[in-house]
């Protein structure tokens, strides 16, 4: 212990070295990092219009399950390369020929061997939404109803019009989804529905046929045979069976109907993105960074001190040579002269 | 006045010897007080001879015999003949505006007499440098020591301090030390490794005594308190 701050006051200033240099780099490096503009949107999904997936004895929310349908969108490639191509995001990406102009990122890029690749090949700039966009964009429900989407960018209106074009492009993909369960719905009731008018004629035709073949049981109070009765029952089925059918039909008609009415992808904007008007974060990134920085430099002078500690091997002390096992006697210590 | 004059003008050693640099063979006062309690713990008023050594170079060897003939000298008014025997680094002459020749190695190849060498620096102290070796210094060391010189020169004297070649350096320093009777080994603190220390041991065949020279603590006043290093 004593032989390590021995060791530090010796060498105080370059032990200082590697704790000021490290803060410096680290808060250097979040200085030439490009501002992030975090633009931000919240989304109230309608509990009634949202199909609970819940498993049978559990309860999702609203927000918790339009979270996770956005996330899993956001998890895909083809949502991606339609939101980006859909907002500004892609033409700044093929403008500025940079997905994330972050360092990280760059020798993220670079380690790939993605870095330099012609944003010109649409597959180049699909595969730089993709990573964009699923690692910039948080999704969070705020609430049972209320979901917040926010996406960072190193450029204010750039960020706006990607959270806007998620929502866009979120609603389409939704209405799209219901449109086509109603559209199958409709088609599905419409064929049963004919099949059922078809089976409900054929059965009253089998009553009026059978009635005008059997004058007797037309008159009045005559009692009704076998026959007839199990024509008649068999008309009576075929026709509560078409009158279900003809409101399911309906129901279905109203459903596709609906979807093409505002609102129809089950959620409503409730705060729109605006272009963010100042940086996200930099006090923090600075923060952290300092802090990084100084637990990293510790580390160093830490390491630099234990290097120090070791490489001397020489007397300082008595108590040094005493224990080196010389087998001689220690008589004075001249101090040292300044 | 010499320092030796004064301290015997002066009946307080310290203040005598410790006059300012430059007027004859001058010591550091905190050097002269460590090598106080350094030459009584060797026994120092009752020695004939003392050799200083080290294992390597620029350890603080010249001083400490400076000091500890001073000593003898001014605190036990003894008559003291300081012999430097470094002939590869010879450095008493430059260091305290001595003449450089004739020294000890003009005396062991009988080109002077032993009252030629010697250089007064005070009433009891006189000085004999290196002088300028006409071939290798391990090969005038062994000229001095076959001559006999050494003994002579002690006759004339209560007690000689050498001025000893460091025994790593290849200057027979080793052998040299084999001809007093108390062997101080300097060693510099933070300077010397200790392997060189223990390499050096080795090769001397008489116990010394060890001297730490220029220990310093880097600690701030209030941690060496904590640590009781007062």
């Amino acid at each position: 212990m004593l032989r390590y701050l021995e060791t530090y006051y010796r060498h105080r200033l370059l032990l200082m070295n590697p704790l000021i240099l490290a803060v410096a780099v680290s808060l250097g490096l979040v200085l030439i990092q490009p501002r992030t503009y975090e633009a931000s949107a919240k989304v109230w999904f309608d509990p009634a219009t949202t199909s609970s997936g819940a498993a049978p004895g559990t309860f999702i929310t609203p927000a918790d399950q339009g979270a996770a349908e956005l996330k899993e969108l956001l998890k895909t490639r083809s949502f991606c390369a339609k939101v980006g191509r859909r907002g500004p995001l892609a033409s700044d990406l093929a403008t500025t020929g940079s997905a994330v102009p972050d360092l990280g990122s760059r020798i993220i890029g670079v380690l790939r061997g993605t870095q330099g690749l012609s944003l010109a090949n649409p597959d180049v700039l699909d595969d730089l939404l993709y990573a964009t966009l699923s690692g910039k964009t948080r999704v969070e429900a705020g609430g049972p109803e209320i979901v917040g989407i926010s996406f960072d960018y190193s450029k204010a209106e750039v960020a706006a019009g990607t959270v806007q074009a998620i929502l866009d492009q979120m609603s389409d993909e939704l209405v799209g989804n219901r449109r086509a369960e109603a559209q199958a719905a409709f088609d599905f009731y419409k064929q049963q529905v004919k099949a059922e008018a078809d089976a409900l004629a054929a059965a009253d035709a089998n009553v009026f046929q059978y009635l005008q073949g059997h004058p007797s049981q037309r008159a009045p109070g005559a009692v009704e045979d076998v026959a007839l009765t199990s024509l008649r029952y068999t008309d009576d089925l075929a026709r509560e069976r078409y009158r279900d059918l003809l409101l399911k039909f309906d129901q279905a008609q109203v459903d596709a109907a609906a979807v093409s009415q505002p609102g129809a992808a089950g959620f409503r904007v409730i705060d729109s993105p605006i272009v963010p008007y100042r940086p996200k974060g930099f006090i923090k990134a600075a923060a952290f960074a300092a802090i990084g920085g100084l637990l990293a430099g510790l580390v160093l002078t830490l390491v630099a001190l234990m290097a120090l500690t070791a490489a001397d091997t020489s007397a300082r002390r008595w108590e040094d040579l005493d224990g080196s096992q010389l087998g001689r006697r220690v008589i004075g210590a001249i101090p040292r002269i300044r | 006045m010499s320092a030796v004059g004064q301290a015997r003008a002066h009946p307080a050693p310290p203040a005598s010897i410790t006059q300012k640099p430059g007027n004859g063979l001058w010591v550091a006062p905190a050097v002269l007080d460590a090598c106080r309690s350094v030459s009584l713990r060797i026994d120092g008023p009752r020695l004939n001879s003392l050799g200083v050594t080290s294992a390597i170079r620029g350890e603080g060897r010249t001083t400490i015999a400076v000091a500890l003939a001073l000593i003898q000298a001014a605190d036990y008014r003894r008559r003291v003949t300081l012999v430097e025997l470094d002939f590869g680094n010879p450095s008493l002459a430059d260091r305290f505006g001595l003449n450089p020749r004739p020294g000890l190695a003009e005396l062991a190849h009988g080109e002077v007499d032993l009252a030629q060498v010697l250089q007064p620096a005070g009433d009891s102290i006189a000085v004999i440098v290196a002088g300028m070796p006409g071939g290798s210094a391990s090969r005038t060391m062994m000229d001095v020591l076959r001559s006999g010189v050494l003994q002579d020169i002690g006759a004339k004297s209560d007690v000689i301090v050498g001025d000893l070649p460091a025994t790593l350096s290849g200057g027979f320093g080793d052998y040299a030390a084999q001809t007093f009777d108390q062997l101080v080994f300097v060693v510099r603190a933070g300077i010397t490794p200790l392997a060189r220390v223990r390499e050096a041991m080795v090769n001397l065949s008489s116990e010394p005594a060890l001297v730490l020279n220029g220990t310093d603590s880097s600690l701030p006043r209030w941690l060496r308190a904590v640590f009781g290093l007062w």
